[in-house]
């Protein structure tokens, strides 16, 4: 029953989105929400990786309007900076990530604390480094993986999304990485005895994470086109719920990505719905609040069953 | 053997307040105007919100829970003070009584699911955003009047460096280091936040203890929300988000750590007053308010990585 709990979720809100509007089942209507999710999935696949290690990243938000605001001025117009903009943006974000992943296993920083003090450093950076009011767009090829359809009916940034995740379930479920990654995250002291680099093994998954929130950032700087300081505050707690929507544990080692983007799209097509019910602004974050608690809670209540 | 938990933790912050002098000594030397009543005054206003939530937090730390949620609560308290017909019919403190319920209820909501096993981070990030989105049902846009007499109240200034807000921030820190370290209630939170199975095995009703906690929490968002009114006069449904994560920070400067049952509320009280010193001294010396995220963000991690290097715990870290 837990197994199917997240897809259940899932289909009983399409279903009822289906039901208060029939139009928004079409295909191209999916498909474009499926591209709206696009950014939030790949942040959360990052998140994924740390929660499933047994750690957490709060730094995911400030690391996406960092990445934002850095794509918009270095590209600033000009298509052809993009390439160099893109790797400049994700070398930094795996510079961030291995910080994060290096000062948590190996400085003894709480996971919590590192990620928070990090999320405040590089959003002071952003600030700093815009002065406050940011500057410049993107061109070029980010519009295009943001905006175009392949033969004009499957979006770009739908295919990407799709890559991405087939590269990380690769990594999770087809190599050594993966299984060490579910050791660590299921019990760190027995697979230090085990003989895994259960340092290395966090820290590449912080960088990981930081690499993806990144892409997640370029990506929605495509959708946006223009800089903004604040563009990313949302996402750490939406990065986190879709995780936790999935099913996964933040004790670590348990947890399927599959699940996790199912978690993220739970929480689109709610906020979907939402918007064809013409709920506003604040009405979403009482829906989406009480969602969170509401599922988080049933998850405890299946545990309690299992035991 | 008596077992005297204030006296350790007393103790054991005595470095902090060794800093937070440090600090003081520093910036009245660097800045002609520090150390001058009114600044002083100054500081100790805009502490006083910050020192509330920090308080209530403690104890959620101590559980090795957090309480992402107190922003917003203060944030509502605001909003709710701010609504100018229900005055109208329940007279000027009419209001107060409402958000005190409320925070009560929000309080007993969190410890309750996280008795029950949801994640603090994921209960607390969720009761945010429920609460967030009634603030801001209530308030769409910064506005509206408060009371001039509860407004008027909560600014009050007493002459030299004393103000109501201050000492009602004092007040408090002092109600709840007194719950905290003097009464069996703040034993059980220590025992609670240790080993929470032991505990049960012990017959503690960790339950309660744990709701209690939130409560608490939630309900210093709510004064702390009452000090933010004394300063905008106004509702505001984003005001107070800085708190939830200041008031972690000031925990964590406080030498509470997230392993539960170690810390206690005179480290909380030399960590907010480090960080509004600090955050004082930044602006009399003219460094633009953006370096004060990065500074905030390093001070809370050197200080942890600081506070776990000293400690006794580091071998167990290390395995």
């Amino acid at each position: 029953m837990k197994e199917w709990t997240p897809y259940i979720l899932l289909g009983l809100l399409i279903a009822v989105l289906g039901i208060f509007s029939p139009s928004s089942m079409h295909i191209s209507h999916l498909l474009t929400v499926l591209a709206q999710a696009a950014p939030l999935i790949i942040v959360a696949i990052g998140q994924s990786f740390v929660i499933f290690v047994g750690g957490i990243d709060l730094s995911v938000g400030s690391v996406i309007s960092l990445a934002n605001v850095l794509a918009c001025s270095l590209i600033s117009g000009d298509a052809s900076r993009t390439g160099t903009t893109i790797l400049i943006c994700l070398a930094v974000g795996l510079a961030i990530g291995t910080v994060n992943g290096f000062a948590i296993s190996y400085g003894f920083i709480p996971d919590f604390v590192m990620t928070l003090g990090m999320g405040a450093v590089i959003q002071g950076v952003t600030y700093i480094f815009t002065k406050g009011s940011p500057v410049g767009n993107v061109e070029g090829f980010l519009l295009t993986l943001a905006n175009d359809r392949f033969l004009g009916i499957i979006p770009w940034s739908v295919i990407f999304v799709a890559l991405v995740f087939a590269l990380a379930f690769f990594m999770l479920n087809g190599t050594r990485y993966g299984r060490k990654l579910y050791a660590t995250g299921g019990n760190a002291t027995a697979a230090v005895l085990s003989g895994i680099n259960v340092r290395l093994v966090k820290t590449i998954a912080y960088a990981i994470s930081g690499v993806l929130s990144v892409t997640g950032g370029l990506l929605l700087s495509g959708f946006v086109r223009v800089a903004s300081v604040g563009i990313g505050a949302d996402y750490v707690l939406y990065s986190i719920a879709a995780v936790i929507l999935g099913g996964a544990s933040f004790a670590g080692g348990i947890g399927k990505l599959q699940n996790s983007i199912v978690g993220a799209l739970t929480l689109v097509f709610l906020t979907n719905l939402l918007t064809i019910l013409r709920v506003g602004q604040p009405g979403k974050f009482i829906v989406q609040g009480s969602v969170i608690i509401a599922i988080a809670y049933l998850y405890v209540t299946m545990k309690g069953e299992n035991q | 053997m008596k077992f005297n938990s204030s006296y350790i933790f007393v103790k054991r912050s005595i470095p902090l307040y060794f800093i937070l002098l440090g600090i003081f000594v520093v910036a009245s030397a660097s800045t002609d105007h520090f150390f001058t009543s009114e600044n002083i005054l100054n500081v100790l206003v805009q502490l006083s919100p910050l020192l509330v939530v920090a308080c209530g937090q403690t104890f959620v730390v101590l559980l090795q829970g957090i309480d992402i949620s107190v922003g917003a609560v203060a944030s509502l308290t605001t909003t709710v003070l701010a609504l100018g017909s229900f005055e109208h019919f329940f007279g000027a403190w009419g209001p107060m009584f409402l958000i005190v319920v409320l925070g009560v209820a929000i309080g007993f909501l969190n410890g309750l699911m996280i008795y029950k096993g949801v994640t603090p981070i994921i209960m607390t990030l969720g009761s945010s955003v429920l609460v967030k989105g009634i603030a801001l049902g209530l308030r769409p846009i910064p506005g509206g009047n408060v009371s001039f007499t509860i407004a008027e109240f909560f600014c009050k200034e007493l002459g030299w460096i004393f103000s109501v807000p201050f000492l009602i921030s004092i007040t408090w820190f002092s109600i709840l280091a007194f719950l905290l370290h003097f009464t069996r209630f703040g034993k059980y939170v220590y025992a609670t936040g240790a080993d929470r199975d032991v505990s049960n095995k012990a017959g503690i009703n960790t339950m309660k203890i744990t709701i209690l906690a939130y409560i608490l929490s939630s309900v210093s968002g709510v004064l702390a929300g009452l000090l933010l009114v004394g300063q905008i006069w106004s509702g505001d449904a984003l005001i107070g988000e800085k708190l939830s994560l200041d008031s972690v920070t000031a925990v964590l400067v406080g030498g509470t750590t997230f392993e539960g049952g170690v810390g206690g509320l005179f480290g909380t009280l030399a960590g907010a007053f480090i960080l509004s010193i600090m955050s004082n001294v930044l602006n009399m010396m003219n460094i633009f308010s953006y370096y004060q995220y990065v500074i905030k963000g390093l001070i809370l991690i050197f200080s942890i990585f600081l506070s776990l290097r000293l400690s006794s715990r580091k071998e167990k870290s290390i395995r």
